[in-house]
């Protein structure tokens, strides 16, 4: 008997006249179905989680607890875990009824309970009362031996390095500084290595100083409140200013020839975590999710505001060439914004790529408009973007929390510090991204980056309270140039 | 600022994944507690946990500990040095080493392997755990040993250790079916993706200068042989080998022979024997750690190209920032730290780093053990209840443990008088 039916779908294939029942959709049936469904807020791809949050305020990917599977859902012929099944007779239906809605009603009362049994009978169910969409069917099992590859969030991995090194890097600190205290709060930047080598680090309501030259250390300021701390530091381009964000919502400009505090600057409505200089602009973003642009040598000091982050700013850099100020935010969004003295506020671009927090940020010094970037722990990747196009060049997976990021330009490098869940400082060569090396060491999560002024050291502070010195970068003493062997000379003698 | 339905939000990379999930409400509850800056209430709770250790007279100690140690994953979703947790945990661990009746209890074992986790070396731990006995029959111990090896890539020994556990008869039996059969399914998935997907030709290896092994290395610079830092390409040319000269010794043949395996036929795979570890392994191993030092002890001079210490002058400062007109001085001024006087930033105290906790355990049993030996004559005995003080994360001292009696006191009357 299966030959009949077989011989009847041939026939219905050549007769073109009828809809083909086990075919795949016709494009313009797609076309339809994707334009209602998307009315009714289901997308047909899940597995791309919506991510512009500037509208929505909640951040759309799971909880970090959570065994969510958004990201790597077994793909079946249209079945996941969160919409089963969705044939093309559901589809049919429900794209009837959206586009019947806006028809203009038809006044037939008369055979309305005709109709009514007839679309009963042919479609089983009466279609007026039923729901648009109707999801049914048990969820979909996962394959058997599916991993959760959120499994990297709770243990670590190890990872076997990818290449053999091309130079000795030192995989124990050189030094370790204890720092007692330091405040574990992912998105405080309180470590900044300025360029009169000397390294600012906030210890709970305190900043302290250590010259790495000379080996002292000076606290520079306490605040007269306890419960009140230090959020950020940061250092101006000369190294001579060093910028302290406060939990009191304000800015100070402390000068360390002097050691003497020059003014204090207020203006923002929440703590202060991140700071960033571009020769006399100083920038800082807020818990308010506002950047203000501050020219320290007036005394009206706020320029401009930035708005757009929606919930806390915890990364911002000036690019070195001081064209763009890339921003970061727990709204998993970076922004990019250039430099203006006009009125002018908006963004470049608008990236939203991450699904994470976003603090590690940081420009390339010997190519321009290149920004890397790194997310927290439910995106755990690093992304260079150009910063002209917007475009996002590459991107790879860390395996966890990306807590800082800066290149090491003497050996072309990118370092990037993580958290949860592995502790680690991993030094990747740039632009190809692979791993070189992998520095432990720290007992808990790393809080923040930085690089010496003469590029040979890269000092990382964790919440085990201590900052570790390593060494890896550091550049060969030059040889002694040849004796130039050039015919002047020959010819002279 | 957009309002957030969830507050844990406005915190999320604070807060620490855990495997088995957290509890909103108590997230919630630590996130503001945390913010408010109160902290008493969080101690009063610990307080009570803390006492509760040392009261308990009941059958199962190990209950108040599991209490314990889940609130305090609760409460501090950071981890980090104020929930003590490492503590906690290797302080149940050891303290039911001993007590035969824990040794398969399914708490017991996940807490064992919760504390494998933070170790450094995992395969020590779970080999020590087998050779004692301790979680041999729960399944759960197998899952999470094979899990390592996998982790590792070590499939065969991943395999090898469910069946095991099928040998051991773990309970339930089930589970370690399923997690096993799970296991098989994806060396399966992994060999079949691996034939069908073409090998990747690696360029960049011949790109990127190598170093090579066992090459000699150049030394630069006339005076001073200094060993280059960028070490690729590091062969001289020709290897020099040292000359040794061989000692005149009797030239008889008389080689050792090896015995030679391969000959032998293989008889029935003998059960692995397991040797009895005479101490538990340590959490880190001390030998390879480094303590934190004195900040004025470590000196970082700048080095410019030619790699020489370079002393940079104060360049001047391009722009003038305007100075405010600040009546009131700061409170604190700042001041140099004299690390002699204030103990900040100066030496850290060497913590538990040395003394991990299977480190004085094995103190402990080789004490026991030489006590034993000298006919039960025991060095020193404390006369005070020394192990209520130390029962917990934190020491106790003598007036909390008499309040606790005295409460306890009030609080049984009370009970009599309702019933």
């Amino acid at each position: 008997m299966s030959q009949f039916g077989f011989e009847t779908d041939i026939h219905n294939v050549l007769r073109l006249d009828m809809p083909i029942t086990n075919a795949p959709m016709a494009r313009w049936q797609r076309k339809a179905s994707t334009s209602s469904s998307t009315n009714t807020k289901t997308t047909l791809s899940p597995n791309k989680s919506v991510n512009r949050s500037v509208s929505l305020s909640k951040t759309p990917s799971k909880t970090p607890g959570k065994n969510g599977k958004t990201q790597n859902t077994p793909s079946k012929a249209g079945g996941d875990r969160f919409i089963p099944t969705r044939n093309n007779k559901q589809l049919d239906v429900a794209s009837f009824l959206i586009s019947k809605e806006n028809e203009p009603v038809e006044d037939s009362s008369s055979t309305a309970p005709n109709q009514k049994a007839w679309s009963v009978t042919l479609n089983g169910y009466d279609i007026e009362e039923a729901k648009i969409l109707h999801l049914g069917g048990k969820p979909l099992n996962a394959p058997e031996g599916y991993q959760n590859n959120l499994k990297v969030l709770y243990s670590q991995v190890p990872t076997p390095v990818s290449i053999k090194k091309s130079r000795y890097i030192a995989s124990v600190p050189e030094r370790i500084l204890d720092a007692p205290d330091i405040k574990n709060d992912f998105y405080l930047n309180l470590m900044d290595w300025g360029r009169q080598n000397v390294l600012a680090v906030g210890l709970a309501n305190q900043v302290y100083l250590w010259d790495a030259g000379m080996g002292s250390i000076v606290l520079l300021k306490k605040m007269e409140d306890d419960n009140e701390y230090i959020c950020s530091v940061s250092w101006s381009k000369d190294g001579n200013f060093l910028a302290v964000g406060t939990s009191d919502c304000k800015v100070e400009l402390w000068d360390v020839q002097c050691q003497k505090r020059l003014r204090s600057m207020d203006g923002h409505s929440a703590r202060v975590g991140c700071l960033s200089w571009n020769d006399h602009v100083l920038s800082s973003g807020s818990r308010s999710g506002l950047i203000h642009q501050h020219d320290v040598r007036v005394a009206d000091h706020h320029i401009f505001t930035f708005g757009g982050h929606t919930q806390e700013v915890c990364g911002l850099t000036w690019s070195p060439d001081g064209k763009y100020l890339a921003s970061g935010g727990n709204d998993n969004m970076v922004y990019i914004w250039p430099m203006t003295t006009g009125s002018e506020y908006q963004a470049v671009h608008a990236l939203s790529e991450h699904q994470g927090a976003v603090k590690a940020l940081a420009w390339c010094p010997w190519q321009p408009s290149i920004l890397a970037s790194g997310g927290g722990t439910s995106d755990r990747h690093i992304r260079i973007w150009n910063a002209n196009s917007g475009s996002c060049i590459s991107a790879f997976d860390t395996c966890s929390q990306v807590s800082s990021l800066v290149f090491a330009p003497n050996y072309k490098e990118l370092v990037s510090g993580h958290g949860f869940s592995h502790d680690k400082v991993i030094i990747w060569r740039y632009p190809s991204l692979t791993k070189v090396a992998e520095l432990e060491g720290h007992e808990d999560r790393i809080l923040n980056l930085a690089m010496s002024p003469d590029g040979s050291t890269v000092a990382s502070v964790a919440a085990d309270e201590t900052i570790r010195l390593w060494k890896g970068f550091e550049k060969d003493a030059i040889k002694k140039p040849k004796p130039t062997n050039s015919i002047i000379q020959q010819h002279i003698r | 600022m957009a309002e957030c339905d969830a507050e844990w939000e406005l915190c999320k990379e604070n807060i620490q994944p855990l495997r088995q999930g957290r509890t909103i409400s108590a997230l919630h509850q630590a996130l503001c507690q945390q913010q408010e800056g109160n902290h008493t209430a969080l101690n009063q709770q610990k307080q009570a946990f803390e006492s509760e250790l040392r009261m308990y007279d009941g059958d199962d100690p190990l209950d108040v500990w599991v209490r314990y140690i889940k609130w305090t994953k609760q409460t501090f979703p950071q981890g980090g040095k104020e929930s003590n947790l490492s503590v906690l945990l290797e302080r149940a661990v050891m303290l039911f080493t001993a007590d035969k009746r824990y040794h398969n209890d399914v708490r017991y074992v996940e807490l064992w392997i919760e504390f494998t986790e933070g170790c450094s070396d995992p395969m020590d731990v779970f080999r020590y755990m087998q050779a004692q006995g301790i979680g041999t029959m729960q399944a759960a111990l197998y899952i999470a040993w094979s899990e390592e090896h996998e982790k590792r890539g070590n499939l065969k020994m991943a395999d090898r250790v469910f069946q095991d556990g099928v040998k051991c008869g773990a309970e339930p039996v089930d589970k370690l079916h399923a997690f096993h059969r799970a296991l098989q399914a994806r060396v399966c998935r992994q060999m079949m993706s691996s034939v069908t997907d073409p090998q990747r030709d690696e360029d960049d290896d011949e790109e990127e200068p190598q170093r090579s092994s066992l090459a000699e290395l150049k030394a630069k610079g006339k005076k001073k042989a200094v060993v280059p830092i960028n070490r690729a390409n590091a062969s001289a040319g020709y290897a020099r080998g040292l000359q040794f000269k061989q000692p005149l010794g009797p030239k008889h043949n008389t080689r050792p022979v090896i015995f030679d395996e391969n000959k032998v036929p293989e008889t029935v795979p003998q059960e692995p024997k397991f040797e009895i570890w005479t101490a538990p392994p340590a959490a880190r191993a001390k030998e390879n750690e480094q303590k934190p030092e004195k900040w004025s002890n470590v000196k970082l001079p700048m080095k410019s190209r030619s790699g020489l210490s370079v002393a940079v002058p104060p360049p001047k400062p391009s722009f003038q920032p305007f100075v405010e007109e600040d009546d009131q001085p700061p409170a604190v001024t700042p001041c140099k730290i004299n690390p002699a006087v204030n103990s900040v930033l100066s030496a850290r105290k060497p913590c538990r780093l040395e003394q991990t906790p299977l480190k004085m355990l094995q103190e402990r049993q080789l004490l026991m053990q030489t006590q034993t030996q000298e006919d039960g004559k025991s060095r020193e005995q404390s006369m005070y209840c020394r192990d209520l003080v130390y029962s917990g994360a934190t020491e106790f001292c003598f007036e909390e443990l008499r309040a606790e009696r005295y409460r306890q006191k009030h609080a049984r009357p009370a009970d009599h008088s309702t019933n």
